[in-house]
Order: C-alpha cells, then sequence, then structure tokens
C-alpha cells in the first residue's frame, strides 16, 4: 500500500501544482477588478461584482482540487478489478500517446504557424501549402492525393466562398494585400 | 384546421411555391452545416431577393430555412464535433463520442428524427395558441426568472464528461469568467481587456466552440496518427429501431416543452432551449454519468429542444412584434418589404399570410424527416475518408468560419488557441460541455442578473418573493449540495479505506 501510494506520488503533486497555478489566477484576477470597481449610476453593484464572485468560486473550487488524489485512490481499486490484458493495451496505448514527440508538437504548432502566414501573406497564397504540408506531417505519403485533394479543396472553397458567397477571407499585408485583391479581383 | 388546409393548398397548389419550399430546405440544411456559412448569412443573401416574391412565398421561404437550418448544423456536429451553429453544440457533446464507436447513423437517426418532433410540435402548439402563450411568457419570464434558468442550468452541468467535481466546478465558473471579459452589460465599463480593442468586444464564442471541438478533435486525433495509436470511426448507417425510439418518448416530450417554453424568450432562444433540454436530460438520466460518453438521449434532448425553439421564436414575433434572435429580426425585415408591420394587428390584418408561415414550418419539420433519412443512410461514408486528409479540411473550413464572423483575424487565434486548450483539458479531466456551457450561458446569465439585481433593489432574497426563481434557486442549491455529499461520501470512505490500510500493514 505504501508502494501504491508512492506510485500515486507525480499525481498528488501535479494537483497541487494545478491548485496553486489555479489560486494565483484567482489572486491575479481579483486584483485586476480593483481597475474597474466603481459603482455605477445605473448599477449598483458596479461592473467588478460579477466577476468576483466567479473568481471566489474559482479560488474555492481550486481549493476542492487537493481532494482529487483521494478520488484517484478510488479510480485506482475499481481499475485494479479490470481485465489485466485490456489495462495493459491501454495503458501502452496511454502512453504512447503522452509522450510528446517533434511530430505531436508540430501537429499542435503548425496551425497557429498557418495563421501568422496567412495574417502576413493572405489566405489564397497560403491555403494550398498548409492543406498539403498537413497532410504529409499526418503520414499522407501518395503526391497524387496531395495533389488532387489540395486541388479540389481549394477550387471548392473559391468556388464557394469567394466565387458564390463573397465571404472575406484574411487578405494579407503589405504587397501580398494587393497581390491577394487582385486574385480576388481575377475571380470574380 | 380549416386554416391549415387552406395554408397547406396555397403553399402547394403552386409549382414555384413547391420549388422554393425545397430549395429553402436544402439550403438552410447546407447552411446550418457548414461552419463558415450560417443561417444569418443566407437569410441576408436572401433577403433582397424577397421583394421580388410574392409575400406569401417570401414568409414560408425564412420559415423552411429557419426550420432546416437548426438541423442542418447537428450533422457535422456528429460526424466531425463541427457544431453548425452554437445551438448544435450540446448535440456534439454526445453525437460525436457516438460516432467515434460506430454509432453514427443512429445519432444521426436520433438527430433527425428528434429535429423533425421538435419542430412538428411546436408548430402545432404555434397553431393552436400564438396570442395566450405569448402573453403568458412575456408575463411570467423576467430577468429573475431567466437568471434562475441559467444558474439552474449551470449546476446541473458541472458533471458532465469530468470524473472530479472541483474541475467540473473549476470549467463552468471559467467558462463564465470568459464571457465576463469585455464591456459589462449595465455601464459599458472594460473588463479584464489590458487596453485592447479585441478583449473590449468581449471573447466570441463561435471561435471557442470551432475551437473546443473540432480543433481540439484534430489535434487529438493528429497526435494519435503520430504516435501510432489512431483507430478510425467504424462506419455504420444502423438505424434506430422503433423499440430505441419509443424508449426515448420522455426525453422528447420533455425537451419539446423546455425548448418551446425556452425559444419564446426574446434572445435566449434556441441556444439557452438546447443547452437547458441537455442539462434536464442530464438530470433526470438514470445514468448521469454516461452523458459525454456517447449517450444517445444527449442527442435527442438537445436536437428536440432547438427544434422546438425555432416554432416557438415565431411566437412573440408574431402575436408581439418580439424579434427573439438576430433570424427573426431579419424576419421582420421581409414582412417590411412587403409593406407589413409584425405585431398583434398581422392576425388580424393578414391571417393567411401567418397561416402560410404556420403551416411551412409545420411541413418543413416533416420534411427533414425524410429527406434526413436519406441523408442519414449517405452522409455517414463521409467518414470513410481517412482522417489524415480531413483534418486539414476541417481546418480550413474552421478557420473560415472563425474569420468570417467578424473579419478579424485574432479570432481565428482565438480559436487555435482555444484547441489547444481543450486538447490539455481532454487529457487533464476537465469539462469542455461545462465551459463552453459556462461561456454562453454566463452571458445570458449576467445580463438577466444585473437587470434583476435593479428589480429586486439589490436584495438578492427578493429572488425568494417570486414563485419561478424561488423553486429553480432551490433547486439549484439542493443540486450542487447533492454533488458535494455525494463526491464527500467517497472520499471519506476512501479515507477510511487507507485508514484500514495503513493499519494492516503495520
Amino acid at each position: 500500500m505504501a508502494d501504491e501510494t508512492a506510485a500515486k506520488g507525480p499525481g498528488v503533486r501535479w494537483n497541487v501544482v494545478e491548485a496553486i497555478a489555479w489560486l494565483v489566477f484567482a489572486g491575479g484576477a481579483f486584483a485586476l477588478t480593483f481597475n474597474f470597481d466603481d459603482p455605477l449610476p445605473t448599477y449598483r453593484l458596479g461592473p467588478a461584482f460579477w466577476p468576483r464572485m466567479l473568481i471566489i468560486g474559482i479560488a474555492i473550487a481550486a481549493i476542492g482540487l487537493l481532494f482529487r488524489p483521494f478520488m484517484q485512490l478510488v479510480r485506482q481499486q475499481v481499475e485494479d478489478a479490470e481485465p489485466a490484458r485490456e489495462d495493459a493495451v491501454d495503458s501502452r496505448h496511454e502512453k504512447a500517446e503522452r509522450t510528446v514527440t517533434l511530430e505531436t508538437l508540430a501537429v499542435l504548432l503548425v496551425p497557429i504557424v498557418y495563421v501568422y502566414f496567412i495574417h502576413q501573406f493572405g489566405f489564397y497564397l497560403v491555403t494550398p501549402f498548409f492543406l498539403a504540408g498537413y497532410m504529409y506531417l499526418l503520414g499522407v505519403r501518395n503526391w497524387f492525393t496531395m495533389v488532387v485533394v489540395t486541388v479540389g479543396l481549394y477550387a471548392l472553397i473559391v468556388l464557394v466562398f469567394v466565387k458564390l458567397i463573397f465571404t472575406p477571407l484574411p487578405p494579407g499585408a503589405g504587397i501580398f494585400y494587393t497581390l491577394n485583391g487582385q486574385f480576388i479581383g481575377l475571380l470574380q | 384546421m380549416e386554416n391549415f388546409i387552406n395554408g397547406t393548398v396555397t403553399l402547394f397548389s403552386d409549382p414555384i411555391g413547391i420549388l422554393i419550399f425545397f430549395l429553402g430546405l436544402v439550403g438552410g440544411l447546407v447552411f446550418g452545416a457548414v461552419p463558415g456559412l450560417s443561417l444569418l448569412t443566407l437569410a441576408s443573401i436572401l433577403l433582397p431577393f424577397t421583394a421580388w416574391m410574392s409575400s406569401t412565398h417570401a414568409i414560408m421561404l425564412f420559415g423552411v430555412i429557419y426550420c432546416s437550418g437548426v438541423y442542418g448544423g447537428a450533422v457535422t456536429a456528429i460526424l466531425f464535433n463541427i457544431p453548425g451553429s452554437v445551438e448544435n453544440a450540446p448535440t456534439a457533446f454526445d453525437g460525436y463520442p457516438m460516432t467515434r464507436k460506430g454509432q453514427a447513423g443512429k445519432a444521426i437517426g436520433y438527430a433527425v428524427t428528434c429535429s423533425a418532433v421538435g419542430g412538428t410540435l411546436a408548430a402545432v402548439i404555434m397553431m393552436v395558441a400564438t396570442a395566450p402563450v405569448a402573453d403568458f411568457a412575456i408575463r411570467v419570464f423576467g430577468p429573475p426568472e431567466i437568471f434562475a434558468l441559467v444558474l439552474f442550468a449551470l449546476t446541473i452541468v458541472t458533471g458532465i464528461g469530468t470524473r472530479s467535481l472541483a474541475k467540473g466546478w473549476l470549467s463552468v465558473l471559467v467558462g463564465i469568467f470568459i464571457g465576463a471579459i469585455g464591456f459589462d452589460p449595465m455601464g459599458g465599463i472594460p473588463r479584464f481587456t489590458f487596453g485592447t480593442l479585441y478583449l473590449a468586444g468581449g471573447i466570441h464564442f463561435v471561435p471557442l466552440i470551432l475551437g473546443f471541438f473540432a480543433v481540439a478533435e484534430v489535434f487529438v486525433q493528429g497526435q494519435r496518427i503520430a504516435a501510432g495509436t489512431y483507430v478510425a470511426s467504424k462506419v455504420s448507417v444502423a438505424y434506430p429501431s422503433l423499440a430505441e425510439f419509443w424508449r426515448m418518448r420522455i426525453p422528447v416530450l420533455r425537451s419539446s416543452v423546455i425548448g418551446f417554453f425556452a425559444g419564446i424568450l426574446p434572445g435566449v432562444g434556441a441556444t439557452l432551449a438546447a443547452f437547458l433540454s441537455y442539462s434536464e436530460a442530464v438530470r433526470w438520466s438514470k445514468h448521469p454519468e454516461r452523458f459525454g460518453h456517447g449517450e444517445p438521449e444527449g442527442v435527442v434532448a438537445s436536437e428536440t429542444a432547438n427544434n422546438a425553439a425555432t416554432g416557438a421564436a415565431m411566437i412573440p414575433l408574431l402575436a408581439l412584434g418580439l424579434p427573439g434572435g438576430a433570424l427573426t429580426a431579419i424576419m421582420i425585415g421581409a414582412f417590411n418589404l412587403h409593406d407589413m408591420d409584425v405585431g398583434p394587428l398581422l392576425m388580424v390584418e393578414a391571417p393567411e399570410l401567418v397561416w402560410v408561415l404556420f403551416v411551412s414550418m409545420f411541413w418543413a419539420s416533416l420534411a427533414i424527416l425524410l429527406l434526413g433519412v436519406v441523408e442519414a443512410k449517405g452522409i455517414v461514408h463521409l467518414l470513410r475518408i481517412p482522417f489524415n486528409i480531413l483534418s486539414p479540411a476541417i481546418l480550413i473550413f474552421t478557420t473560415i468560419g472563425a474569420y468570417a464572423l467578424r473579419n478579424n483575424i485574432v479570432d481565428v487565434y482565438t480559436m487555435f488557441v482555444a484547441g489547444m486548450v481543450g486538447y490539455f483539458m481532454r487529457r487533464s479531466d476537465y469539462s469542455i460541455p461545462a465551459l463552453v456551457l459556462g461561456v454562453i450561458l454566463g452571458q445570458i446569465g449576467e445580463s438577466n442578473f444585473t437587470k434583476a439585481m435593479v428589480i429586486l433593489g439589490y436584495d438578492p432574497l427578493n429572488f425568494f418573493t417570486r414563485p419561478v426563481p424561488a423553486i429553480l434557486i432551490s433547486l439549484a442549491f439542493i443540486m450542487a449540495a447533492h454533488q458535494f455529499f455525494r463526491h464527500g461520501r467517497i472520499y471519506l470512505s476512501t479515507f477510511g479505506r487507507i485508514g484500514d490500510d495503513a493499519t494492516r500493514d503495520d
């Protein structure tokens, strides 16, 4: 039992870290409410009342988070009763999914880079590269598939959003703003 | 009955009318389903064209697209975790997990049937009792009642999608806190904006929903592909059996009533209807722990209520001239284009037109059932597209959806950041449904709380002088206390077991 509790150590510590992080967040947010806590002529409680109630609630829930390790022990006892083979497979999957690899980071960060690029270079210029690149990142290696999907999807988006319903899409900045504008002009 | 028959004959005796009816039906389904397109976009595009139509066709068209569009958003919510509109978000809570379990056909089947049932029931009530129902709802439901309703709904959802009471509450409260960023509803004072113009306008919930659901899903599955643990959703076209539908009769009836009454309330309508109905389904269920993990009743509750709300939204519009939301406001424009003022006199001056609207919504709801059955058999095959090809497409469509909202690139950043937060929340047992519900209902809740406090003389105890808030707030406290003691009992029993083990070790 002592070993089992020790094995839960990082989980317990993580809960404490989470609870402290929430308490720091609550403290910071509460301090910020003093920037707008004057009563209003139309509303005596003022604009800070509602956020303060929420922040107090967040702080109470954060303290409640400290009780979570005990809940984890209950769950552990339940999981111990489950068939061992399935546990082993799930645990392997879970471990593999929790391992942060370069690919994992790329899956999360490439879309953010894409947004930065469409802001700078415009939606029309960057999107085909993103479509093909993200497919490659997720393991598509057939060039024919990549080209057909990229061209087909890009054509569909341009047809529906630019040609038919005139949806404004990020035009880029500087010279790219002009280039994207000319591209839209050509299409319409 | 005579009015109903006359309205039906007027609607279907004219080939152009039939054509407009079906075009509206398909248009609503498409615009409701694709992020970046919305019913408002479709209504805005169509409004100028209605000037060239007869008044009957124009009003019928709006009624039809309203019905079919609300259903359309359910399909993408179920198949790809992308709610077509906000009122379809609770459908994704259980619809998408059903798809992951290989029950996409069943989920769409439930959504289609319940959308049709909810819409049809609302249309029938609308035909029978527009004036008295509108009068009752507007008189009885003021800001204190709406605030109490929101508080009640929020208390219930803290247990959805998480095993931790503290994390459930944290998710809801942080959601409400996000909703409080921006100008305060009474004085227009900026809060937590750090001097930025973007935050002053508040964080819009559409990028958040797209981020927490669709983008987070792409990240989770993308990581599984990278780790080699990805398992594709099984494609199944199995439709729910009659026995399965029959088991849903009580949730359908309950959600229809909730959807109908929530739909009448101006400014909240289908969104509150869907979320409230979902949280009530959780509360009444014998297995609340199944919600958020693919419980069909979650899909039933959400889709029945949001479609029931569409019919109900017509009641204050037609009886009192009060639009319940942006789409019904555009409908007023359509009436005005044909030299008509919406309000109590409309029922007297142009009853045939009002009946055409009622009838078109009734038949549109039934047509959804037929169209939806065909669609359900076909559209699930989209799941056969490999996820590594589908995911960039999902990210592009959500990017367009977030940007088209306000033509603001920060909305797109917000969406991707929400996607990353959603990805980590899923791994650490926080509740995404509770957070999303907090953002949406929190804004409605604060707005009504401030008005209620002014009305009640700043004394919170005065909430208990009105019957509806007194009941709802008391129930909310009882629910919260019940959750606390239930978790407390588990904690105490665990503590006891640890003590026993320690004694044995010694």
